[in-house]
């Protein structure tokens, strides 16, 4: 039986350039995020999907999920996954007002009549393990905002720095990096250097 | 003594995982590993899972050496007290 509801609708203190880098940054997921994930590892990519595969931990239990994740550019993603049951997302960034970003996650859930009744306890567990996922996500952002700028994504587009789907990203957002970098809020002397590449 | 500030992304060192009998410290927020007498960077331990099925060319990445050292600072220990 199907059961969808939005799981997120929030507003964040970022652009909307610094949220879609995060989300595509792979290489944080098992480690930032370790305590919700034992593993992730790319299976297939392409030039905006991808399949993975990721232990994720729910209720002090591990699923072995595959997700085939589609990027829909400029800042909508599209996630199936097949574990505990079939599982579809729909994340977007979008721009709000004073340059922030409001998120929206909606869920479809496609669970058997067993679990029909515990759909809104469902529910609520899967907002409390988002909020806290994304929460350690935009901890991230306030911290580079702290520390190297607000709005800082410049390090997603070094060329050593591996994104899913990076050319993509490049792409949907050339103008914007092209404008250059993002606006400093007054960083000190030590914390640039210490930001710099050797 | 280094700072804090994880020259990758600006991950918190203070809270990163000592190794290597405290001559190496992993960055929590993306286990990047530096020397710690030296500051060179050392690994990327994600490499492995990212580089390992790539399918797609991309005309934006080109693994290579990382370009990160940590930022060492000078300091002394005067009277019993590390001076920083």
């Amino acid at each position: 039986m199907k059961y969808a509801f939005r799981l997120a609708d929030q507003y964040y203190d970022y652009d909307v350039l610094t949220a879609v880098t995060a989300y595509l940054d792979c290489e944080h997921y098992a480690w930032l995020h370790g305590r919700n994930y034992d593993h992730y590892e790319i299976l297939e990519d392409g030039p905006t999907t991808s399949r993975i595969i990721q232990h994720s931990k729910y209720l002090g239990f591990t699923f072995k999920q595959h997700h085939f994740r589609e990027y829909l550019p400029p800042s909508e993603f599209r996630m199936a996954s097949d574990v505990p049951f079939p599982i579809q997302t729909r994340t977007r960034f979008t721009a709000s007002a004073g340059g922030g970003v409001r998120r929206t996650v909606d869920v479809s859930l496609d669970l058997p009549l067993v679990l029909l009744p515990f759909r809104k306890l469902l529910a609520a567990h899967l907002r409390r393990y988002d909020a806290r996922v994304y929460g350690e996500d935009a901890a991230a952002a306030a911290r580079r905002a702290k520390y190297l700028g607000k709005n800082n994504w410049t390090w997603a587009f070094r060329p050593s720095q591996f994104l899913l789907h990076k050319d993509a990203v490049m792409e949907a957002f050339r103008d914007e990096i092209a404008r250059g970098a993002p606006r400093l809020v007054a960083p000190t002397a030590g914390h640039l250097a210490a930001a710099e590449p050797a | 003594m280094a700072s804090e500030i994880c020259p990758h992304m600006g991950g918190p060192l203070s809270e990163a995982r000592l190794e290597d009998d405290g001559c190496a410290l992993r960055c929590p927020w993306h286990g990047y590993k530096y020397d710690t007498q030296s500051g060179a960077f050392l690994e990327n331990p994600n490499e492995p899972f990212i580089q390992r099925r790539l399918t797609t060319t991309y005309t934006t990445y080109n693994p290579g050496p990382a370009q990160f050292r940590l930022k060492l600072l000078p300091y002394e220990i005067k009277d019993g007290m590390l001076l920083v």
